[in-house]
């Protein structure tokens, strides 16, 4: 009988400390975008697709970069950042992504750099892939290598593509989740059938009825 | 329902039980308690009493559960939400199903402005985008919601145009209601799914209670479990068809259940058929619970009729004609049409046929597990079981754009390894009890497969044949809760008498917790 007491209150704790470290980190920050919102699909494959794009700007501190893919299965992702045929920085993410979007978390740089050739590859993969990307002149558009990345995709040699996929670059973020909470709570009050802070409490009061009839059941029904 | 409390099985007479093989124990059984007991009352009302309060509670806490995720998910936000308010749209408002359905569907004036004024478009499947955030914003959406435009669309539902009308039928009644605000009407839509979550736990809860009678204890576990499961409190959150599915699958599972441990009554039979037609009429993909009901009601027909049962014979012909009827009219209407026998089921498997058996088998296969040695390579780079099916089990919210971190995937590894452990040490453990259940285990196993295969050659007709995405979201399995609340409790029950209660309270705030995280990782996607 106390056994039972005794896990869920280890259990409750445990859970509010994992909460509580988890709202003290920061979401993450866009520290700069390379271009219009995706309007347009760049390619579509089902193969190994290996994209590069120069003339890239890597803003200094920046802890990961999300490219516009869109994929139902994602594929293994490694990308690379090339500044004069040398590695400025480059991460690698599994296939655990979907959507239309994937973050590849990168090692972080110190510093803003310029002219830098941004490239990519999915390999292996057999599902169908979409790259979205918005218009450009062929001169400015990123490029299908026909062979896996290395530095000589700095040269930017293959199929020109219709033009330049979408990179934001990201950061962690200054304010916790904690100090975010008001603003949340704002937020969770537009767009819903009532309006205001209602949203949240009633969500929060549900919740805690959950948890309290949850917890009572449980030890109710202890044997 | 049942006449006799599940406990009454418990302990030595459902181990007696246990120990004899086929439909035996379960008569024997009954015949002592009716022999001692008064005849009950079957009125409804009796049965509803008999249930235990736990139940009710359990159902209590899925229905509060999912409210709260219809609560957080913005609306239009579910998957398909769009598309399955607009059926019951064209449901309610034309009277008529709908047709020609196009992946973006044409929308009613009022659900198009509405979408534009939440952003809609904008917002899904793009989870750097969070939901309207200001108050002009929000004065926008408020004008577009008293434009008063019409609700009457194209005639489309876009995805959800070629599902059968049971759940939309059944969904016109709180769009009735809450006529004139879009967003009220979804969010009773939502409601109506949130009392289905409640509804389905109290079947599960009773399933595990009829299954695994030894451990009241294990069984509340699991359906707790499954009552704060977060996937099904987000699916039962949203307008979808998924949410009856749900409902009517646990329903078949305990109609088996007690089938199998109290005899196959015609009551249970034609509770059975009607299930299986409501289930056809719910969603397509219930055909794969149906064929593996249907391929489980084989060997049990062969079983009676080897022991010249006739009552049971007779009962499983009552339950196989009423399930089989829709799909014998489905396809005289189809014919009568002049199109293809089994409609939309029609083209996916003439689309398969072209290909290679063995090449669909091997797709399928891998679509859940390793591949094997000759098989063609149709994942490269991905583990299907744990990149797809676990990781998306931990998480998967959204339009499939809210989902954890990888290293919560593989921390959930853990919790998910002991559970199997001991789920899979009770069942060694009760290996001679599970041979006396074989063909209830059968039963069950033929439906699970029948919904994966189902599933696996959609995936195969869409990603091989049609050179489009692969289906890989755990909500397909979802029919099979009442299997994960019957996992839970073993685990619970393979933790050995001293430790099941920990092993459960451990178990009911490990889903809880998840429970609650899900819920913030949704709230930062769309509010953060």
């Amino acid at each position: 009988m106390n056994n039972v007491k005794v896990t869920l209150a280890v259990g409750i704790a445990l859970t509010l400390a994992i909460g509580a470290v988890t709202l003290s980190r920061s979401p993450p920050r866009v520290l700069r975008v390379n271009g219009p919102a995706a309007n347009q699909s760049l390619g579509v494959t089902n193969k190994e697709p290996a994209i590069c794009q120069a003339r890239e700007v890597v803003p200094a501190n920046v802890s990961a970069i999300r490219l516009s893919i869109d994929a139902f299965f994602g594929s293994n992702i490694h990308l690379v950042a090339y500044h004069e045929n040398h590695i400025l920085t480059e991460g690698r993410r599994g296939p655990t992504w979907t959507g239309t979007s994937v973050t590849v978390p990168v090692r972080p740089v110190d510093h803003t750099t310029s002219q830098v050739n941004l490239c990519f590859t999915l390999a292996p993969n057999h599902q169908l892939v979409i790259i979205p990307g918005y218009r450009t002149p062929p001169s400015r558009s990123a490029v299908a290598l026909s062979s896996t990345l290395t530095s000589a995709s700095a040269a930017g040699t293959g199929l020109h593509l219709k033009g330049r996929f979408l990179a934001a670059y990201l950061t962690a973020g200054s304010g916790s989740w904690w100090s975010r909470i008001p603003a949340v709570v704002r937020h969770m009050g537009f767009g819903h059938f009532i309006s205001g802070i209602w949203v949240a409490l009633l969500a929060a009061a549900l919740m805690l009825a959950v948890g309290l009839l949850t917890l009572r059941l449980t030890l109710q029904e202890r044997p | 329902m049942s006449d006799i409390p599940a406990q009454n099985l418990d302990s030595g007479g459902s181990r007696a039980a246990l120990r004899t093989p086929g439909l035996e124990p379960a008569r024997t059984v009954q015949t002592e308690v009716a022999g001692r007991r008064r005849r009950p009352s079957t009125g409804v009302r009796a049965r509803l009493v008999r249930i235990p309060a736990a139940a009710w509670m359990c159902a209590l806490i899925a229905l509060l559960n999912a409210t709260a995720w219809s609560i957080i998910t913005p609306p239009f936000q579910g998957r398909d939400e769009v598309d399955h308010f607009a059926y019951v749209s064209q449901l309610a408002e034309e009277h008529a199903l709908p047709a020609n359905g196009h992946p973006e569907g044409t929308y009613s004036p009022e659900q198009t402005l509405v979408l534009e004024g939440l952003h809609y478009y904008e917002v899904r499947f793009t989870p750097q985008r969070h939901t309207i955030s200001s108050a002009a914003q929000q004065r926008v959406l408020t004008k577009d919601l008293h434009t008063h435009a019409s609700l009457q669309g194209s005639g489309e539902a876009g995805i959800a145009t070629s599902e059968p009308p049971l759940y939309y039928a059944l969904q016109t009644i709180p769009y009735i209601l809450a006529r004139g605000n879009i967003l009220t009407q979804l969010q009773l839509m939502r409601f109506v799914g949130a009392l289905l979550a409640g509804l389905t736990t109290l079947l599960i809860f009773l399933f595990l209670r009829e299954t695994l009678p030894r451990l009241p204890w294990a069984a509340t576990v699991g359906a707790l479990c499954v009552a704060v499961q977060p996937m099904f409190g987000f699916m039962s959150g949203s307008v979808n068809p998924d949410t009856l599915l749900f409902t009517v699958s646990a329903a078949v599972f305990l109609c088996l259940a007690r089938a199998l441990r109290r005899g196959f009554t015609r009551r249970l039979a034609v509770t059975l058929g009607l299930l299986l037609v409501a289930g056809l009429a719910t969603k397509l993909n219930f055909i794969g619970i149906a064929a593996g009901v249907f391929v489980g009601l084989a060997p049990m027909a062969v079983r009676a009729a080897r022991s010249k049962d006739r009552e049971t014979l007779l009962s499983i012909s009552i339950a196989a004609t009423i399930g089989l009827l829709p799909v014998l009219l489905y396809v005289l209407h189809n014919l009568l049409d002049n199109h293809a026998a089994l409609g939309i089921v029609s083209a996916t498997i003439g689309g398969v046929s072209t290909k290679s058996v063995l090449h669909e088998l091997s797709y399928i296969w891998e679509l859940y597990l390793p591949r094997l040695p000759g098989m063609p390579h149709y994942f490269p780079g991905i583990a299907t079981y744990k990149d797809i099916w676990f990781d998306r089990s931990v998480g998967l919210y959204g339009w499939m754009d809210v989902y954890f971190p990888t290293w919560v995937d593989n921390v959930a590894l853990v919790p998910a390894g002991a559970i199997a452990l001991l789920c899979g040490r009770e069942l060694l453990r009760e290996r001679t009890a599970l041979r006396a259940r074989a063909l209830e285990i059968g039963i069950y196993a033929a439906i699970t497969v029948g919904v994966l295969a189902m599933l696996g050659a959609s995936s195969y007709a869409s990603n091989v044949v049609q050179q489009a995405y692969a289906f890989g979201e755990p909500r397909y399995l979802l029919p099979m809760l009442p299997l994960l609340g019957a996992a839970i409790a073993l685990a619970v029950r393979g933790a050995g008498l001293r430790w099941a209660p920990v092993a459960g309270a451990a178990l009911v705030i490990l889903f809880l917790g998840h429970d609650i995280f899900s819920q913030l990782q949704l709230i930062a996607r769309y509010y953060g």
